[in-house]
C-alpha cells in the first residue's frame, strides 16, 4: 500500500515538474493570474463617469440657465456641447460624440414661471443600453436639482414639503463599492480559467506525443494515474486561490468577515470540481488543440452562467438548473458570502455539496473514458 | 516548384488540416451559436422583479396601501414577513435582495403632517441590484405620495421633468447592446485561439523546418497560413450575424459591405495577434494561455463591451488602446442599430488594419529569424 502511495506521489511530482519546468509556463501560471487580478479588478466598473452631453437651448431663459448650471456642476459630466438643431444632435449621437442630448424647449422658462411643469426631451444613445439608462437617471436627478432652484419662482402649497423619505442602508457593503463584489468573484473566475487549461492538457498531451501507452505500463491503477496527472492543476488552483485570499484584503481592502477555514475548504473542493471537469475534457480530446477548444467551450458558459458577468436573478428560469450544477456559481456565492457576509457554515455547506458532487461525477466519467481508451 | 505554386500548396495543406479536425469546424459553427445563445439569453442586464422582503410594523390603512403598491410594482417580487430577522437570514441565503421596513406610526405621521421615513435595507454584496432596489423604492414612494396628495388636491407638477427617448433601441433592451458585443468576442476568439496554436504546433512537432525549407518567401508563407483562418473567421461572423438577425430580431440598419470592411479589419488584427503569439512561444500550452490572456479576457473586459472605458482608471484606459476589440464594438453596434456611420467606421477600421499590418510584420520577423 505504501509502495503504491510512493509511486503515486512520484507520478504527481513528475507531472508537477513537467508543468513547472518550462520557464514561460511558470510565468503564465504564477504571474498572469496576479496581473489579471490587478488589471481586471480595476477595469470592472459599473459606474458611468466622464460622460459627454449635448444641449440644444431653444429657451435661453432662467430655466435653461439653471439647467445648464446644474449639468455643469455634475461630477459625472465631462463636457457639454451645444448643438444648433435636433438633426445636428442626432448626428452627434450617431457619431458617438455625446451619449445623450437635452432639448430645452422654447417655452421652458415661461411655463415654469407660470407655475406649470416644464418637460425636457432627452435623446440617449440606446446602442449602449446600460450606460444610457444610467445617464438617463443622472439627467433626471440633475433636472430635480435645477428645478429645486427654480422652485421659489413657483407658487404651490407648502404642505407637500413634508413627504416621507426612503432611508437606505446597504448591508455588507455600505458604500456599494463594486470592487467588493468583483474581487471575491474573480477568485472563482481566474481559477477556473487556470485550472481547466492545465488539467485539460494533462491526458491530451500524452496522446498527442504518443506517450499515452507508456502511462499504461506504470504500476498504478487507472484512477491513480489520473490522480497523479491532475496533481499540478490542483496545486496550481489551490495556490492561486491562497494568493488571492491574501491579496484581496491587502490590495483592495475588501473585508474578510467570515471564516478563513471555510473559505479554504471551499477552495479545495472547487479546485477538485474544476480538475474533474478538465480531466474529463482531456480524456475526450485526441490532441492538445481539441482539449484547448473543449476547455474553452466549457469555461465560457461556466463564467457567463456564474453570476459574475450578470446577476443570476436576471437569467430565465429554464437556465437555473444549469446554474445549479455550475461549480463557479457556487464558489462565487461562498466567496462573496465568506468575504462580505460572514456566511454561516450550514449555508456554505449547501453550496459545497454540489461542487463535491460535480467533482465525483466528472472524475468518474473521466475514469470510464480513460479505461475505455486504455483497453 | 514556383513560389506561387508552393504558396497554394501550403494553403491547401492548411485547409486539409482544418477539415480533418472536427474541433476546428466546431469552433467555427458551434462556438458562435453557443456564445450568441449565452449573450442573447443568459446574460441579461435587464433587471426584472427583484425579490424583496417587506415588514409592515404599522398596519394602518396607509401602510397597507403602500405594501400593496410595492406588490403591484413590476420591479419588485414582494415577500411579506412580520419581522426583519427571518428576512435578514433569507438575504444571507440570496433569497431576497432587499428589505423594506415601514415603521410604526407611519399612517399617523402622514395624517398629522410629520411623516415617518421608511427604511430600505439592501444586499450590498450585489451592488447593482442594491442600487436598483434603493432607486426604485425611492421612485415608488415619491409616486405613491404624489398620488395621495393628488387625491387630496395638493398635487403639483415637478418644475422640470426629463422625458427620455432612447435612439436606436427604443425599448432599451440590453440584448441589442450585448449581441453585437458577443459577435466581437466570437471573432476575437476564433482569430486568436486558432492561429495561436497553428505555428506552435508546427514547431512542437518539428515540421516547421520543412515549411521554412520550401522556396516560399516568409511573408507569403505567413499569408498562406493565415488565409484559411481568415475565411473561417468570416464564416463564423456570418453565422453570428445570421443568429443576431433571425433568432434575436436585431435590426440591421447598415450595409453588408460596411460590415465586411470592419470584420476584415478586425480579423486581420486578431489573426496577426494569434500568429505572433504562436511564433513567439513555439509551445502550444503557453500559446493557449497567452491567447486566452491577451485575446479573450481583454476583449471581454477591456473593450467597452461590459464596462464603460471612460469610467476606468486612467492607466487602464491607456491599456484599452491596444485591445483591438475596443475599435470593433462601436462599429458593430452602429452597423446593426444605427446604419453606416462612416465617421465611426473609417478611423476604427484604419486602426485595426494598422494592428494587422504591425502583427504581420512582427510575425515575418519572428519566423524569419530562425532561418538565419
Amino acid at each position: 500500500m505504501s509502495g503504491r502511495l510512493t509511486r503515486l506521489g512520484a507520478l504527481a511530482l513528475k507531472e508537477l515538474k513537467v508543468v513547472l519546468l518550462d520557464r514561460r509556463a511558470r510565468t503564465t501560471l504564477v504571474l498572469s493570474p496576479l496581473i489579471q487580478l490587478l488589471l481586471f479588478g480595476f477595469a470592472t466598473t459599473l459606474e458611468v463617469k466622464a460622460i459627454d452631453i449635448g444641449v440644444i437651448d431653444r429657451d435661453g431663459g432662467r430655466a435653461a440657465q439653471a439647467m445648464v448650471a446644474a449639468l455643469d456642476g455634475s461630477p459625472n459630466i465631462r463636457t457639454l456641447r451645444n448643438y444648433p438643431s435636433e438633426a445636428a444632435l442626432d448626428e452627434g449621437i450617431a457619431r458617438r460624440e455625446v451619449i445623450a442630448g437635452l432639448i430645452l424647449p422654447q417655452r421652458l422658462s415661461a411655463d415654469i414661471a407660470a407655475g406649470r411643469g416644464g418637460e425636457v426631451l432627452a435623446l440617449l444613445d440606446g446602442r449602449r443600453s446600460n450606460a444610457a439608462q444610467i445617464v438617463g437617471g443622472y439627467l433626471s436627478q440633475i433636472a430635480v436639482r435645477a428645478g429645486a432652484e427654480l422652485r421659489p419662482a413657483m407658487r404651490g402649497s407648502p404642505r407637500n414639503l413634508a413627504q416621507p423619505q426612503v432611508l437606505t442602508r446597504h448591508w455588507f457593503n455600505p458604500n456599494l463599492d463594486y470592487l467588493w463584489f468583483t474581487m471575491p468573484a474573480m477568485i472563482a473566475v481566474i481559477t477556473a480559467v487556470l485550472v481547466l487549461s492545465v488539467s485539460g492538457q494533462s491526458v491530451a498531451r500524452e496522446r498527442e506525443f504518443g506517450t499515452f501507452d507508456e502511462l499504461m505500463i506504470l504500476p498504478l491503477r487507472p484512477h491513480e494515474i489520473l490522480l497523479g496527472k491532475v496533481a499540478p492543476a490542483f496545486v496550481v488552483g489551490v495556490v492561486n486561490c491562497l494568493i488571492y485570499i491574501a491579496a484581496i484584503p491587502l490590495i483592495y481592502g475588501v473585508p474578510l468577515t467570515g471564516s478563513v477555514g471555510l473559505l479554504l475548504l471551499a477552495v479545495v473542493v472547487y479546485s477538485m470540481a474544476l480538475v474533474g471537469l478538465g480531466l474529463m475534457i482531456s480524456c475526450l480530446a485526441s490532441s492538445q488543440q481539441q482539449a484547448f477548444l473543449g476547455m474553452f467551450f466549457v469555461t465560457v458558459p461556466m463564467i457567463l452562467l456564474s453570476g459574475y458577468a450578470s446577476p443570476v436573478d436576471n437569467m430565465p428560469t429554464w437556465l437555473h438548473p444549469l446554474v445549479a450544477i455550475n461549480p463557479a456559481h457556487h464558489m462565487i456565492v461562498i466567496s462573496e458570502g465568506v468575504f462580505l457576509k460572514n456566511l454561516p457554515g450550514d449555508l456554505v455547506l449547501r453550496h459545497l455539496l454540489p461542487m463535491l458532487a460535480s467533482a465525483v461525477v466528472t472524475f468518474a466519467i473521466a475514469w470510464t473514458l480513460f479505461r475505455a481508451r486504455s483497453e | 516548384m514556383s513560389a506561387r505554386g508552393a504558396t497554394a500548396a501550403v494553403m491547401a495543406k492548411e485547409w486539409a488540416q482544418i477539415w480533418r479536425d472536427p474541433s476546428t469546424i466546431g469552433l467555427v459553427l458551434v462556438l458562435p451559436l453557443l456564445l450568441m445563445f449565452l449573450f442573447g439569453s443568459a446574460v441579461s442586464l435587464d433587471t426584472t422583479a427583484t425579490r424583496t422582503g417587506i415588514v409592515d410594523r404599522d398596519h394602518s390603512a396607509a401602510s397597507r396601501d403602500l405594501v400593496a403598491a410595492f406588490a403591484r410594482n413590476p420591479y419588485f417580487a414582494i415577500r411579506e414577513a412580520s419581522a426583519v430577522d427571518p428576512l435578514a437570514r433569507a438575504m444571507l441565503d440570496d433569497e431576497v435582495r432587499g428589505i423594506v421596513v415601514i415603521p410604526e406610526g407611519f399612517g399617523k405621521g402622514l395624517a398629522n403632517g410629520r411623516p415617518r421615513d421608511i427604511q430600505v435595507l439592501t444586499d450590498g454584496a450585489q451592488p447593482n441590484t442594491a442600487a436598483f432596489i434603493a432607486g426604485h423604492a425611492r421612485g415608488l414612494l415619491a409616486t405613491w405620495s404624489a398620488a395621495r396628495l393628488g387625491e387630496r388636491g395638493d398635487a403639483r407638477p415637478p418644475a422640470i421633468e426629463i422625458n427620455p427617448r432612447y435612439r436606436y433601441n427604443p425599448g432599451l433592451r440590453s440584448r441589442y447592446t450585448l449581441v453585437p458585443g458577443a459577435i466581437a468576442i466570437v471573432m476575437a476568439m476564433i482569430g486568436t485561439m486558432l492561429t495561436a496554436l497553428i505555428v506552435a504546433r508546427e514547431y512542437e512537432r518539428g515540421t516547421m523546418e520543412g515549411l521554412l525549407a520550401s522556396p516560399i518567401p516568409v511573408p507569403l508563407l505567413v499569408a498562406a497560413k493565415l488565409f484559411p483562418y481568415f475565411v473561417l473567421g468570416l464564416a463564423a461572423t456570418a453565422v453570428c450575424v445570421g443568429v443576431a438577425i433571425f433568432a434575436y430580431d436585431l435590426p440591421f440598419m447598415g450595409t453588408f459591405p460596411a460590415l465586411f470592411l470592419i470584420s476584415s479589419a478586425f480579423l486581420s488584427a486578431v489573426l496577426g495577434q494569434g500568429l505572433l503569439i504562436s511564433a513567439g512561444t513555439r509551445n502550444q500550452f503557453v500559446s493557449a494561455q497567452f491567447a486566452l490572456l491577451s485575446g479573450f479576457l481583454p476583449s471581454l473586459l477591456l473593450s467597452g463591451f461590459l464596462f464603460e472605458i471612460d469610467s476606468m482608471p486612467q492607466p487602464i484606459q491607456y491599456l484599452t488602446l491596444i485591445v483591438p476589440a475596443r475599435y470593433l464594438i462601436p462599429s458593430l453596434q452602429s452597423v446593426f442599430l444605427t446604419g453606416d456611420i462612416w465617421a465611426i467606421f473609417w478611423p476604427n477600421a484604419a486602426i485595426m488594419f494598422g494592428f494587422g499590418v504591425f502583427f504581420f510584420w512582427r510575425v515575418t520577423k519572428a519566423i524569419g529569424r530562425t532561418i538565419a
